[in-house]
């Protein structure tokens, strides 16, 4: 064995480094939005989905454009930032729904917890003094009694929660929901709507009918045909769920204006 | 480091072996590539080198950082020995309206294998803290996030001398 070996290994790996640096083809540069804060996905989260240091941890250290949080409404008409259908709030691991619980046991759970379940009016003072954006995913069902929740309360809660917001920093918000009837419901000032959806067409007619700001699709839903539509519709729309590599490379297939990552530096990278 | 090897030198006989090392892994920070010298002498070894990330979950422009690091090696055979040390990862990156440094110190512990009288095999699981120290355009704000961070690497190293303990 002598020293040529050592070399053709330091020679190989100068250039498999140097190949993963070639600059991509050039695209057009969409807004890039955390999901969930940073990441929803368990191996691109940093700290946990919706908590205050992953929305922080995505906008400061990861200079995202913006960041995307699931907002549900506890029984007591209070919104928090959680994503799951169920939560375990006892110890006995039993579990209940958001829709189903006071903001008060919701803050005997969070006592001594590292990074609490916290409300939107906590996101809402963050970002009085953070000029990026937010979209808020409005969960609008009770997987509990299998029901949707009350639109006009929830209208009432989104204000509540946002009242400490000045007027013209709300349209940094957007809330984006699947359901149809509870964005009609919404009004928050200046506040932007967007319809969740895999189907293109009704997605559409929904912007144009219930003057919709844009559209949040999943990335695997939109086809070239659907991305054909959209643009003849001169209707703006957002990508969700890129997490990989294939994944990101496939949104420049579109024209999004913005994309939900689950891997902010990842898709920043590739668009830079 | 440099000075604590320089210390170790002057105060024995024995001539440190130089060498190169290269070191491939994954930690919560993306896949990690290492390239950069080593200096062993007697059970002490020091490296100095340059990281990079590729594919990651933070860094967008993808630039290499520096590298240093420590090791102690507990010789149990000829063909094999456990390290324990310590390796400090320091990256800074310009994003668009933010700078980021980056600091990812870990203890590291592992088997290394004397593949012949100048190779050696590593494999290193590393266990620490990654600090993220952000200074953002927006406002003068400064933030810190730190998060624990674990590392499983494998490493070769090749040295141009023969070192006096093997």
């Amino acid at each position: 064995m002598n020293w040529r070996w050592g070399l053709n290994i330091i020679l190989g790996l100068i250039l498999s480094i140097n190949s993963s640096c070639e600059k991509e083809e050039y695209h057009v540069f969409p807004m890039v939005y955390g999901h969930a804060g940073t990441a929803l996905a368990d191996e691109r989260a940093v700290y946990p989905p919706n908590s205050e240091q992953s929305i922080l941890y995505a906008l400061n250290a990861l200079d995202a454009a913006g960041t995307e949080v699931d907002v549900q409404m506890t029984k007591d008409s209070v919104l928090v930032l959680f994503h799951d259908e169920f939560i375990a709030l006892d110890q006995k691991n039993d579990l209940t729904c958001i829709p189903e619980v006071n903001w008060e046991d919701i803050e005997l759970h969070n006592d001594g917890k590292k990074h609490p379940i916290i409300r939107l009016s906590q996101l809402v003072t963050i970002m009085k003094t953070n000029p990026k954006k937010v979209i808020l995913d409005l969960k609008h069902y009770n997987y509990c009694t299998e029901e949707f929740v009350n639109s006009e309360t929830y209208n009432w809660a989104l204000n509540n929660e946002m009242a400490e917001l000045e007027e013209y920093k709300k349209w940094r918000f957007t809330a984006n929901s699947r359901n149809i009837d509870l964005l009609a419901e919404i009004d928050c000032g200046e506040m932007q709507k967007a319809f969740e959806t895999e189907n293109i067409q009704l997605g559409i007619d929904y912007v144009n009918a219930y003057e919709l700001d844009l559209i949040v699709i999943r990335l695997s839903a939109l086809t070239e045909e659907g991305a054909i539509l959209l643009d003849n519709a001169n209707v703006d729309y957002g990508l969700l769920s890129v997490k990989t590599k294939k994944e990101i490379k496939a949104t420049a297939n579109f024209k999004p204006r913005i994309i939900i990552s689950d891997n902010i530096a990842g898709t920043k990278g590739y668009y830079n | 480091m440099l000075i604590l090897a320089i210390c170790i030198s002057i105060h024995s006989t024995a001539q440190p072996s130089f060498g190169v090392h290269s070191k491939v892994g994954q930690n919560r920070i993306g896949v990690l590539y290492e390239l950069g010298g080593s200096c062993q002498f007697k059970n002490h070894g020091f490296i100095l080198g340059a990281r990079f990330y590729e594919p990651d979950l933070v860094f967008e422009q993808n630039y290499p950082g520096l590298s240093l690091g420590y090791d102690y090696s507990f010789r149990s055979n000829k063909k094999m020995k456990i390290i324990i040390g310590g390796t400090l990862g320091i990256f800074c990156e310009k994003k668009l309206i933010t700078t980021l440094w980056l600091f990812d110190p870990k203890m590291i512990l592992g088997p290394s294998w004397n593949l012949s009288d100048h190779f050696k095999l590593e494999l290193l699981a590393g266990f620490g803290t990654t600090v993220n120290a952000v200074n953002s355009g927006f406002y003068e704000n400064k933030s810190k996030f730190t998060y624990l961070n674990y590392e499983l690497a494998l490493g070769l190293k090749y040295h141009f001398g023969v070192n006096s303990v093997d």
